[in-house]
């Protein structure tokens, strides 16, 4: 059921058995498995089912640092959150991804991979996703034209994507929410304050206002923070009536280890053909799956380089394409979008109708994890939003080793094109020269935020443990790509939802 | 790229790279022309690509900048004197060889077997 928390009468007390503050991929893929259970489910939104400029304005923040995206433009405060304009681009990430690895400084999650494969594919159909088939053989038994630029090598490898259509969560679930009957989702209501008990062990109450001037108390057995990553460490940080540092912030962990992926142009492939590349290219709205070429476990351990990934595009496309982070200029979000849009589709348009033969000149991109690093951060400004509470400040920052791993990954991915006799790799002005760490001015972020709240087996090093729950806390869970311990290669949301589909079988553990 | 115009300016330049020098054999301008010909390469990139990256690789390599001492390199361990194919192919084996053990540079931001930088240096001095 739904019940806008604008038009209860104020200071309300609001109980339930859960209760699941956002309604994103994290907070709604839990809520969705909860529905038609014994149990009531408080779900918070902080905003209604559109997008409002007053509510959107509570997202805006500073950012310092390597260049950024207006902060209040990359996430979606309303209900479907960010799924309401992502792309939909999706895959798994690697074994080696969940890896303590001696080359990345905190690196290494308490799960692995295969402690995620079962909700991997539960999360597929939640996102509207084809089958749980990332090994590209599959895709090439139903479609032979799919072929490999490079034949099997230990080096490098087709790592496959699919594509969500992109599903909105919003126009996909809020009918479910709204007729469950143990799901109770409130609108506007905006959680400002986390009351624990006195020995700050475990939460009693939360207090959640809305631009009416409304503000009500929700009691719950058990919370699960699912914002997103900026907002999750803002809120904590915020909290520090019962704990100065901010709730759960004893060690100073909330808000540092901010990742992103770097997304940036990187190198030309030349082929003394035309080919059309069917594997990897990508016809947006069409294409259900294609392949970025990915480097081995093998390789990233010999090189000692962080994981990563190379899309393409071809020349004609290239040629007119802008980096994102000069398209994505606005602080309105619907702005930057139809800017972000129309400047690709201008490049596709310019590139006139692609022959079916293909191209000889491709230009590789890459996607790249980001080392966990403690002094990328999110803290808190002095100014305050309409709801009293301190914006965010992003301070993003990158080390020698993404731009280290960077030109590695494009050097070994020459030295296999080379060895197929495929043809011949030429990396950018900006990867040319091994002692330059600096990163030049188009390189963009793929709007994943991530880490501000790691998972870790050990208080010291992580803000959750395995199963999400807050470490000091015993009924505080956080769900979401902020308890990402490293970043991987991938887009966030496939992983987000997996993660969030086991924590809620974690938690339907505890009720039993 | 313009293959025949690399391949036209390469033959072309066979008489510059015939230069006689000084206590160097004198190779014939056909294997001159072979050696200053990185056949693959030649496929994908135009003269003036494969002048540069010749020239970046001198620079780089100065151990390699002269001519002759390119030429005893690329002509080293190759047994006789054999005639243009033959060589060629024994160039374009040790090009693949080359990526194969990771005898690999990388020149201009190109990821080139050491075989063929080598060649785009060698035909580099036809360019001067």
């Amino acid at each position: 059921m739904h019940i806008d928390a604008r038009q209860l009468p104020d200071n309300s007390l609001i109980e339930g058995d859960l209760c699941i503050i956002g309604t994103g991929p994290a907070g709604l893929s839990i809520a969705l498995e909860w529905n038609n259970t014994p149990y009531k489910v408080i779900l918070l939104e902080g905003g209604g089912f559109d997008y409002e400029e007053k509510i959107q304005g509570l997202y805006a923040g500073q950012t310092t640092g390597q260049r950024y995206y207006p902060l209040k433009s990359t996430r979606l405060h309303y209900f479907g959150g960010t799924s309401n304009h992502w792309s939909g681009y999706c895959s798994t990430f690697d074994p080696i991804d969940f890896e303590k690895r001696d080359w990345v400084p905190h690196s290494g999650w308490p799960i692995r991979r295969s402690d995620l494969d079962p909700f991997y594919e539960r999360a597929q159909p939640i996102l509207d996703l084809g089958p749980y088939e990332y090994d590209v053989a599959h895709w090439q038994k139903q479609d032979p034209g799919l072929k490999s630029l490079l034949p099997d090598n230990g080096a490098v490898w087709n790592k496959v994507w699919q594509f969500s259509p992109p599903t909105r969560l919003n126009g996909k679930y809020s009918r479910t929410i709204k007729n469950s009957k143990n799901i109770h989702l409130y609108t506007y209501a905006n959680l400002v304050d986390i009351t624990a008990n006195e020995a700050v062990t475990s939460i009693q109450s939360l207090t959640v206002k809305n631009l009416e001037g409304k503000q009500h108390t929700v009691k719950a057995r058990r919370f699960v923070l699912a914002c997103n990553t900026i907002q999750n460490a803002r809120i904590l940080l915020a909290c520090t009536k019962q704990a100065p540092k901010g709730l759960g912030n004893d060690r100073d962990l909330v808000g540092r280890f901010f990742m992103e992926h770097m997304q940036i142009k990187s190198a030309w492939l030349h082929l003394p053909a035309p080919d059309p590349l069917r594997l990897y290219d990508i016809q947006p709205g069409i294409t259900k799956m294609r392949c970025e070429l990915s480097i081995s476990r093998e390789m990233q351990i010999k090189h000692r380089i962080l994981n990563g990934t190379a899309s393409f595009m071809p020349l004609s496309i290239a040629r007119n394409a802008r980096a994102s982070i000069d398209s994505w200029n606005d602080q309105d979000p619907v702005k930057s979008l139809k800017n972000f849009r129309n400047v690709s589709a201008a490049a596709r348009r310019s590139a006139g109708t692609a022959p079916t033969t293909g191209t000889n000149t491709w230009m590789l991109s890459t996607r790249i994890e980001q080392a966990p690093n403690p002094d990328s951060r999110i803290t808190l400004d002095t100014e305050k939003d309409a709801m009293g509470m301190p914006r965010a400040i992003l301070h993003w920052v990158l080390t020698p080793l993404e731009k280290r791993s960077t030109r590695t990954i494009y050097e070994l991915i020459g030295q296999q094109v080379g060895t197929a006799g495929v043809g011949r790799l030429q990396l950018m002005e900006h990867l040319q020269d091994p002692k330059d760490f600096s990163w030049p001015d188009f390189t963009s972020g793929g709007w994943h935020h991530m880490g501000t709240t790691r998972m870790s087996d050990d208080p010291a090093t992580g803000v959750v443990d395995a199963h999400n729950k807050m470490y000091g806390i015993d009924n505080l869970f956080i769900a979401g790509a902020s308890v990402f311990a490293t970043s991987a290669a991938p887009n966030p949301t496939l992983t987000i939802t997996a993660l969030s589909l086991r924590l809620s079988d974690h938690l339907r553990s505890l009720y039993r | 790229m313009n293959r025949k115009t690399f391949i036209f300016l390469s033959v072309a330049g066979a008489a510059t790279l015939a230069t006689p020098i000084a206590g160097c054999r004198h190779y014939s301008d056909t294997v001159l022309s072979t050696l200053a010909t990185p056949d693959f390469l030649g496929h994908i990139c135009d003269a003036k690509t494969i002048g540069n990256i010749g020239s970046a690789y001198r620079t780089a390599i100065p151990e390699e900048s002269r001519k002759s001492d390119l030429i005893d390199i690329l002509l080293k361990d190759i047994q006789g004197t054999p005639n243009a194919p033959r060589l060629a192919q024994l160039l374009k084996d040790r090009v693949g060889h080359d990526f194969a053990t990771d005898n690999v540079v990388t020149i201009g931001g190109w990821v080139l077997s050491r075989t063929e930088a080598r060649q785009c240096a060698i035909y580099s001095f036809s360019q001067q």
